[in-house]
């Protein structure tokens, strides 16, 4: 005799439960365990429109994996897209490809290896990514070039986005931390895994550390030596040429505010000598109401322009002002307003600029 | 006031068992208590810190071994408001964790947020019910929320993207969390046919009819997300 369908899914069911009630597997079922996979993705949309009405629209999406491989083990990987809004070219690159390892204790010590998460200062650390960046834009000192340190040449920058390949080790206390990497890129020049230009490889040896006196309050300082510019990259440079990047960042936050700045000093060796460019930046956020929120930037930069009849300094600053709203804990969106002097340009460029933030933690 | 509504509780409730029979019964029918166990039917994964940038620092990070059965929130679905007494409840914040991560109180209740970890937390919600930003503030400090509504709030930390919790907020008195072993015990619920829910966070609900006979205990056992028949 064929029984009804609804007799047999609530036999199956029944079964169902009992095999589950009774099988060992439930009990340990009552404990969750941490995941092995981690996954967290950020989409977002920035439009921007200056004083003549030229608008320019900018996209990023990417993806954090973390897989955790046991017994302090994890590997990391930041595949990024992004449709850069001043050319409107596609980018696809991976960031981060690292092996991690970290031990907790009274010293804890993290040792990477790969594709890492920069060593050296504040800006690549903590804004790379738009949900953590309380400011639509990056510093720029990120990917505006310096002028013509000599001519013909490459013009690097003052703290390149770069995400190096080399190892780093970690080891910090209570109120103090301190790191050394080996990598294979000049900070002053951006590489990509995918993306070019890709300049010459150069071993850089970074130090670095900080102290935390008080909760939310750090002060640290690095320093980066070796090479940046490869010989016969120019035809005035006969041989390869070191830079010394030295950076000093603080963050501080307490209640409803957050500040952190940064300084860059660079010693440039070239074949006119060796040249010095600097600058800081200098941001905050403030929360306002749970859903509401201000920040702002202030950035710097000092970089000497040699020319054949001699060298002069030329100076670049930006301001940024936003104001935010989170719509829910995965979508905020801002707008605020940019103002850009260039280097050797007399006056500011002015921007209004609005941007759409999805960031969302799925595993 | 307060005395007042005390004594006129009991008798809106008489009368409204007299009235609205299908609701709470008749007034013959003496209410009972719903007791049960809950069970996880499936493994479940907790989410661990992640990010592209470790900070500077190495922490230690424990992840908290916490009885999935203390997230389950059982309660009674056809439950008409009433006047309920605050309650005072605390999550702690522990290991870059939230404990415990799912509370339930009753219209009024204040809950606070203590900070036990040597890092700064950053608690907020965004949900309809309660919305809120308790800042960032150092170990041994904490902060006091108090929920007027009721509904179910979404608990986050601001610096940490794994740190979840949920406060849930009730304006009658008739849930409650299971113990470590699965066990709950619902305050006595009019006779009738009546639906129990438990509520877990990752399973979402899960609803059993069951029939309160008048004065007996009853049992609803649940294995989430599969409930028992």
């Amino acid at each position: 005799m064929r029984r009804p369908p609804r007799l047999v899914a609530r036999t199956l069911k029944s079964l169902v439960c009992a095999i589950l009630l009774s099988a060992p597997a439930v009990a340990t079922a009552q404990q969750a365990r941490p995941s092995r996979l981690a996954v967290d993705t950020v989409a977002a949309v920035d439009g921007s429109v200056d004083g003549s009405s030229n608008g320019t629209t900018g996209l990023f999406v990417d993806a954090i994996v973390s897989v955790s491989l046991g017994r302090g083990f994890e590997g990391v990987v930041w595949p990024i897209a992004q449709r850069l809004a001043s050319t409107g070219r596609w980018n696809q690159d991976v960031w981060i490809a690292t092996l991690r390892y970290e031990r907790a204790g009274p010293i804890g010590v993290r040792i990477e290896a790969g594709v890492l998460p920069s060593p050296i200062g504040l800006a690549n650390l903590t804004v790379r990514r738009p949900h953590v960046n309380p400011m639509i834009s990056q510093p720029s000192s990120l990917f505006t070039p310096l002028p013509s340190l000599e001519s013909p040449g490459p013009r690097p920058n003052l703290l390149g986005a770069v995400y190096p390949f080399g190892g780093q080790i970690t080891v910090s206390g209570a109120h103090w931390d301190a790191r050394a990497a080996l990598i294979d890129t000049s900070p002053l020049r951006r590489r990509g895994v995918f993306t070019d230009p890709k300049p010459p490889r150069f071993a850089n040896l970074v130090v670095g550390g900080g102290v935390t006196p008080v909760v939310g309050l750090r002060v640290g300082a690095s320093v980066t030596h070796g090479g940046w510019q490869r010989a016969g990259e120019s035809p005035v440079a006969p041989s390869d040429r070191d830079a010394t990047v030295i950076t000093v960042e603080s963050e501080f936050s307490f209640a409803y505010t957050n500040l952190s700045g940064e300084w860059v000093r660079d010693t440039i060796a070239t074949s006119s000598g060796t040249r010095v460019a600097s600058g800081w930046f200098v941001q905050g956020r403030q929360t306002l109401a749970p859903r509401w929120f201000v920040a702002g930037r202030v950035e710097r930069m000092v970089s000497p322009l040699v020319l054949p009849t001699g060298v002069q300094q030329e100076r670049f600053a930006t301001t940024e002002e936003i104001i935010g709203y989170r719509l829910s804990p995965e979508l905020t969106i801002r707008a605020g307003h940019r103002a850009r002097r260039d280097f050797g340009r007399p006056g500011f460029d002015h921007q209004a600029a609005v941007s759409l933030v999805w960031w969302r933690r799925w595993i | 006031m307060q005395q007042v509504r005390d004594y006129l509780n009991p008798l809106v409730f008489t009368l409204a068992a007299l009235v609205v029979p299908g609701v709470v019964g008749s007034a013959a029918q003496q209410p009972a208590v719903v007791s049960g166990r809950v069970e996880i039917g499936i493994p479940i994964t907790a989410r661990r810190p992640s990010a592209a940038y470790p900070t500077r620092t190495v922490t230690a990070r424990v992840l908290a071994q916490e009885s999935e059965r203390r997230h389950v929130v059982v309660y009674w679905r056809d439950a008409h408001p009433q006047d309920v007494p605050p309650m005072q409840v605390a999550i702690r914040q522990e290991n870059e964790m939230f404990l415990p991560r799912v509370v339930a109180v009753t219209v009024g209740s204040e809950v606070e947020f203590p900070n036990d970890d040597p890092i700064y937390h950053n608690v907020f919600s965004l949900a309809r019910a309660k919305n809120f930003n308790l800042g960032r503030y150092p170990r041994g400090d904490t902060r006091r929320v108090r929920f007027d509504k009721p509904g179910i709030v979404k608990v986050f930390c601001e610096i940490h993207s794994h740190m979840s919790a949920t406060v849930m907020i009730f304006d009658h008195p008739w849930f409650g969390i299971p113990d470590e072993n699965g066990h709950f015990e619902l305050p006595a619920i009019p006779a009738g046919d009546q639906q129990i829910t438990a509520w877990h966070e990752r399973l979402g609900d899960t609803t059993v009819r069951v029939r309160v006979e008048s004065g007996q205990a009853t049992t609803a056992n649940f294995v989430l997300p599969v409930p028992e028949q």
